[in-house]
């Protein structure tokens, strides 16, 4: 439904109209997946998450300062169930130990399709996502989030602060902090690229 | 190794040439619908200020309230007041030798006495 602002939509909600909160959920389901899924590692468990966040946004709209975008607060509160999820599980990221095998946890799965590239690439491009994605799931919980939602997500260093609930300057630590143990846990595969 | 700028700028080009995937086709199927049944099992949402009410309903109970603990302070400050009165009285009394105090003789040689006074009392009256 081109035209209608998300403010329109709740709006609407609000004034008892709530099939239409079908039309956020179309909007951003692939979003909000794409990003529990950036910190659980987990399609199944991601969408899990994702939908416990837009029934949650549902049930606090009338919360949701219409100053503010939706996708923003909607995102914060995937976060929050994303945090919940290692709390319960016991499963902190930070906390997991190096693996000698990146395939024993849930690395991220980035899409290797490309039709363009040089087939001779292929099998060093796989090895090198097998081992980014494991990566990035060995991050500090703060440090994924901030990686996730900015480079995987393309959200600007602003929305990641108000995912966050925190300042951009602390954003910006969190992400160099981040790019900098990707860049040392890759440095024997980043020697092989740099060369190729 | 790559210094961190060069870095950077590698791994943004590689994440744009490679992005995560999408979420696999056969999970999205129902995915809006699965949300919905969850919304509408939760019902309505959540009023903003739910505790409208209760200030209104805490304001009168905390007038009452307060209106009785005036109340209880003014009367119990007035029974203070009386107890204090008792009390004065009493040290008047206690003070006082004229007044019998009401205490056991302290001899049978003083309680014979009392019983005589008490006999000849009732005799002059009859």
């Amino acid at each position: 439904m081109a035209g209608v602002s998300d403010g329109e939509v709740i709006g609407a909600i609000l004034g008892g109209d709530t099939h239409r909160y079908a039309e956020l959920v179309g909007k951003y389901q692939s979003r909000a997946w794409k990003l529990a899924y950036g910190l659980v590692g987990n399609w199944e468990e991601a969408k899990d998450l994702s939908q416990n966040a837009f029934v949650k946004a549902y049930r606090n709209l009338a919360r949701f300062r219409r100053s503010a975008q939706f996708s923003t607060w909607l995102y914060r509160i995937v976060v929050n169930e994303c945090k919940d999820f290692f709390r319960s599980k016991a499963r902190r990221p930070s906390l997991v130990p190096l693996s000698p095998d990146p395939e024993a946890e849930d690395p991220i799965q980035f899409d290797l399709a490309d039709p363009a590239g040089d087939p001779s690439d292929a099998a060093a491009d796989q090895e090198l996502a097998k081992r980014l994605g494991a990566a990035i799931g060995r991050l500090a919980m703060k440090q994924r989030t901030a990686f996730v939602l900015h480079h995987l997500n393309g959200m600007s260093l602003e929305e990641v602060s108000r995912a966050m609930g925190c300042r951009v300057g602390t954003v910006k630590a969190h992400l160099f902090r981040a790019t900098e143990a990707l860049r040392r846990s890759l440095a024997p595969y980043l020697l092989m690229e740099v060369t190729r | 190794m790559m210094n961190s700028d060069s870095w950077l700028r590698w791994l943004e080009r590689w994440l744009k040439r490679y992005p995560v995937q999408e979420p696999p086709e056969f999970m999205r199927y129902g995915y809006t619908e699965e949300v919905l049944n969850r919304v509408r099992a939760a019902g309505a949402p959540a009023p903003l200020y739910r505790w409208i009410p209760a200030p209104k309903a805490s304001f009168a109970l905390g007038t009452l309230m307060a209106g009785l603990l005036v109340g209880l302070v003014l009367v119990r400050g007035s029974g203070s007041s009386s107890i204090e009165q008792e009390i004065e009285i009493l040290e008047q009394v206690d003070a006082d030798d004229s007044i019998p105090t009401g205490e056991e003789p302290d001899s049978e040689e003083g309680l014979m006495e009392e019983l005589r006074e008490s006999d000849e009392a009732d005799l002059a009256v009859s």
